[in-house]
């Protein structure tokens, strides 16, 4: 998809670079004989001195004489030094462009041989390298050069006509300064507005850059500023004195009443003197943790990785291209094989945000709302249970690892576009997924209940979930009340889940209590984890004479242990 | 107190502890019954009512559906105190389900745990209108009886007027005195309008040579409350570490009230009592003898 629309842009743009070199080429040509000396005018001037040689009258009283050649004038040497850049500049962007056909026509290039998976994973590889390498970014440059190379041509042409006729100079300059004029309001206004529709690279760059400055640099100025000059005055031995002044005054009779100013006026040039190596001292430190802090804030200005297949795990680049199937509007029977082997995964591990909208569009199309009751197409029930399942998955996994995902509000979005606010989903079994946006989207009373949720026998939700509950965990130990009842859930089976579940959902409570969880895989061990979070809890409260004592029963008579 | 202490700390984590509940409930029915000991303690701990997550009550509700086990009994009665009575899911059949396990729990050795439980629920059950009908008297007559319960739990803010007014409509004293004996074991002071009722309902309710004894239950449990209040600090700081001493003050106050009602009334009855009992054997003969002459005169 990607490839595709920059196939099309690189065959316009190696027109357009073509049909700009020639154009430029034959002003340069022509400004080009003038940096030689004039053949003609030297000729003229010659058979002008033959003349006055013969007759001496025939040329009037001046003494004609032969022009020395002293070099090209300045103005034309600066006019076709910029018709040459513009003429470099279209014939560079020519060159790229014929290169980038080049690179596509590789990337399009499809292997015949090896299974279905082999020839995604290349796939796959091929797009990666294209996203790592800024591939986008280098074809988006061409048009941008062929922009700079017009202008050059405009202000070379303006300044070049300028010494020949200022009317006609005069107009090529209009016409080159509306073209700027115009080029920078479609600039200003694609970054005001991204629904504007003259974007140019140029409106991305200023709004990315507007973006950073806005979200992150004034912050870490206000955060650097404030934190250095907040310190500084609190240690500064001027308020200390104020504050000792401020006591002694009201002690009248003290000693130190007659004192104090005599101390103060004598220590006041030390005073003053550290103050100034503390400020310095501040100011310096400021600047160090601004540019530190910059420098971690433009953290995306980085040359290309090289990543190469071998260090790609590979569950990682199937989901890529599960997700690119996904999207991809192709046969059904495929879409189920897909689903299929996305069920199959055990690790959602750096899975692609699409993949949840993927997941939900398809469950949303093998699904009708007749009145209000939401009903599967006929023929799609076996597509709309792996995409339920999927969609489960994903949905889970992203609300856990990225709760704040701009793909969550938008499957929300669409969630609510698609279905009523009362939709009846009683005759619609596999409805987990559409009961999570649910919970994540409506208020409490619209909720689907707790009986509701019908999980399969074999579906072992929390330890896809673990690994971005440690995450949970370093973003103040919450875990998601969804979640929770998710775990409440799995607890209140009967009979209980596997041990494995059964250990999650143990980590989860633990975890939601502000616990470090270690990577142990005993029912006993998380046992202690438990108790060793009961403890902590109690410990931050305000306990009692008779305490809590998690290792010991007490007078209690049914302190059997675990 | 812990540095870095948070007052709500087990609070803010009820929903984890509410999600443990079922699988400690299911390692009590086996037999285990460490961790539910543990959530009760926990919840204990955060003295704060409705404890339990509301996700985790529709779940815990159908606990009272299940038949009487002796483990699931016990479950039962430590996590009521936690359940949030008002809800719709609780009626007739969940009070007296909650009653038989009460009464079989009570019946094995008693702990100190297991009857706070069963208080804290009971003073719950009563502040509803719709349950407090179906109290079994056979739990307020062992509530009676118990005196060795700490001076707190989540049922001590049913003691206002509007409870104490609903109890005496129940008209039937023994109830009555059995609420107020519990709800005078709490060292804390009344509100105006609760201490007027009560004072009301001892003069009205408690009047009457028959309900001398039971004036006396009254009487004892208040001496018994004043006898912990006159104690000094060091006795309820060992009971109640974060109890403010004016409040405690004012308490006094309240139950020396309380006991000044009840004996003002008490003189009077003394007087009856202490006459001879051939006085009451005639009143007790003529009250007879009018009672045939009514029946005879309606059978004629």
């Amino acid at each position: 998809m990607r490839a595709g629309k920059v196939t099309r842009v690189e065959r316009w743009l190696a027109i357009q670079a073509g049909l700009f070199s020639v154009v430029t080429s034959a002003f340069v040509i022509h400004v080009h004989s003038q940096l030689q000396p004039d053949q003609i005018q030297e000729t003229a001037a010659l058979l002008r001195v033959l003349i006055h040689n013969l007759d001496r009258t025939a040329v009037g009283n001046d003494i004609p004489t032969v022009p020395e050649w002293t070099g090209p004038p300045p103005t034309i040497v600066q006019v076709e030094a910029i018709l040459y850049a513009s003429f470099a500049t279209s014939l560079f962007s020519a060159f790229l462009a014929m290169l980038g056909k080049q690179w596509l026509n590789r990337y399009a290039s499809i292997e015949m041989r090896g299974s279905t998976i082999k020839r995604s994973q290349d796939r796959q590889r091929k797009l990666n390298g294209i996203v790592t390498w800024y591939f986008d970014y280098v074809m988006e440059s061409l048009p941008l050069m062929l922009q700079l190379a017009l202008l050059l041509l405009g202000c070379a042409l303006s300044l070049y006509l300028w010494g020949i006729n200022t009317t006609i100079a005069s107009v090529v300059i209009g016409i080159t300064s509306f073209g700027v004029v115009f080029y920078a309001f479609i600039v200003i206004a694609g970054a005001a507005s991204a629904n504007c529709p003259y974007q140019t690279p140029g409106a991305r760059i200023l709004r990315h850059i507007h973006h950073h400055i806005h979200r992150h640099i004034l912050p870490l100025i206000q955060t650097t500023l404030h934190s250095a000059f907040s310190s500084t005055i609190n240690s500064s031995c001027i308020s200390s004195f104020i504050s000792l002044w401020g006591v002694i005054q009201n002690e009248r009779w003290s000693v130190f009443y007659f004192l104090c100013p005599l101390l103060c006026i004598l220590s006041l040039p030390f005073s003053l003197a550290r103050d100034a190596c503390l400020l310095v001292r501040t100011m310096i430190m400021g600047a160090i943790t601004l540019v530190c802090g910059m420098r971690n804030r433009f953290c995306w200005v980085r040359s290309p990785r090289v990543d190469g297949l071998e260090q790609q795990v590979v569950a990682s680049k199937d989901l890529q291209c599960i997700s690119w199937i996904l999207q991809m509007p192709l046969d059904k029977a495929i879409h189920i094989s897909t689903l299929k082997s996305l069920a199959a995964m055990t690790a959602l591990a750096d899975f692609d945000p699409a993949l949840v909208s993927a997941c939900f569009d398809i469950l949303a199309g093998c699904v009708a709302v007749v009145g209000r009751e939401v009903v599967i197409n006929r023929g799609s029930e076996e597509l709309a249970t792996l995409s339920d399942l999927c969609c489960l998955r994903a949905i889970s996994h992203l609300a856990a690892m990225d709760p704040t995902s701009s793909v969550l509000k938008d499957v929300r979005q669409r969630y609510t576009e698609t279905f009523p606010l009362e939709a009846d989903f009683g005759s619609f079994p596999p409805c987990r997924s559409l009961a999570i946006i649910l919970n994540i989207s409506y208020p409490p009373q619209l909720k689907i209940q707790q009986k509701d949720y019908g999980l399969l026998g074999n579906e072992h939700i929390i330890p896809i979930q673990l690994s971005r509950l440690e995450y949970q965990k370093k973003r103040h130990g919450k875990v998601p009340r969804w979640f929770l009842r998710f775990v409440l859930h799995h607890l209140c089976q009967d009979p209980l889940p596997p041990t494995p579940v059964v250990i999650d959902c143990l980590s989860v409570v633990v975890i939601d209590m502000g616990c470090t969880v270690s990577d142990t895989t005993t029912l006993d061990e998380r046992y202690v984890h438990i108790w060793q979070a009961f403890t902590s809890l109690i410990q931050k409260q305000h306990t009692t004479g008779g305490g809590f004592k998690p290792n010991n029963s007490g007078t209690r008579n049914h302190g059997q242990g675990c | 107190m812990v540095k870095g202490a948070d007052p709500d700390a087990v609070f803010h984590k009820r929903k984890a502890i509410s999600v443990l509940l079922p699988y400690a409930i299911h390692l009590a029915e086996g037999g285990q019954q460490r961790m539910l000991d543990t959530f009760s303690c926990v919840a204990r701990a955060s003295n704060s009512g409705g404890f339990i997550w509301h996700c985790a009550e529709p779940l815990m509700a159908t606990l009272f559906d299940k038949p009487s086990t002796p483990s699931l009994d016990r479950a039962i009665i430590l996590v009521s105190p936690y359940l949030d009575w008002d809800k719709h899911h609780f009626n007739q059949d969940t009070v007296t389900r909650w009653s038989t396990a009460a009464l079989a729990v009570l019946e094995a050795p008693y702990t100190e745990e297991i009857g706070r439980s069963v208080v804290d629920t009971l003073l719950q059950i009563v502040s509803v209108d719709s349950l407090r009908q179906h109290i079994p008297v056979s739990i307020w007559l062992w509530s009676n009886n118990q005196t060795s319960l700490p001076p707190e739990w989540l049922g001590g803010y049913t003691r206002t007027q509007e409870v104490i007014r609903q109890v005496r409509a129940l008209g039937d004293v023994e109830i009555l005195k059995s609420y107020l004996l519990l709800i005078w074991l709490e060292w804390k002071w009344f509100e105006d309008s609760a201490l007027t009722e009560m004072c009301t309902s001892i003069r009205e309710d408690f009047n009457g040579i028959r309900m001398e004894q039971h004036r006396e239950e009254l009487r004892k449990r208040l001496h018994h409350v004043l006898g912990q209040l006159d104690q000094g600090a060091g006795y309820l700081k060992k009971y109640r570490p974060g109890l403010d001493f004016l409040d405690a003050e004012a308490a006094r106050d309240d139950y020396k009230e309380l006991m000044r009602v009840l004996l003002e009334d008490n003189e009077a009855a003394k007087i009856l009592t202490c006459t001879p009992s051939g006085f009451t054997i005639l009143f007790d003969l003529l009250t007879l003898v009018d009672t045939y002459r009514i029946s005879f005169d309606t059978r004629v």
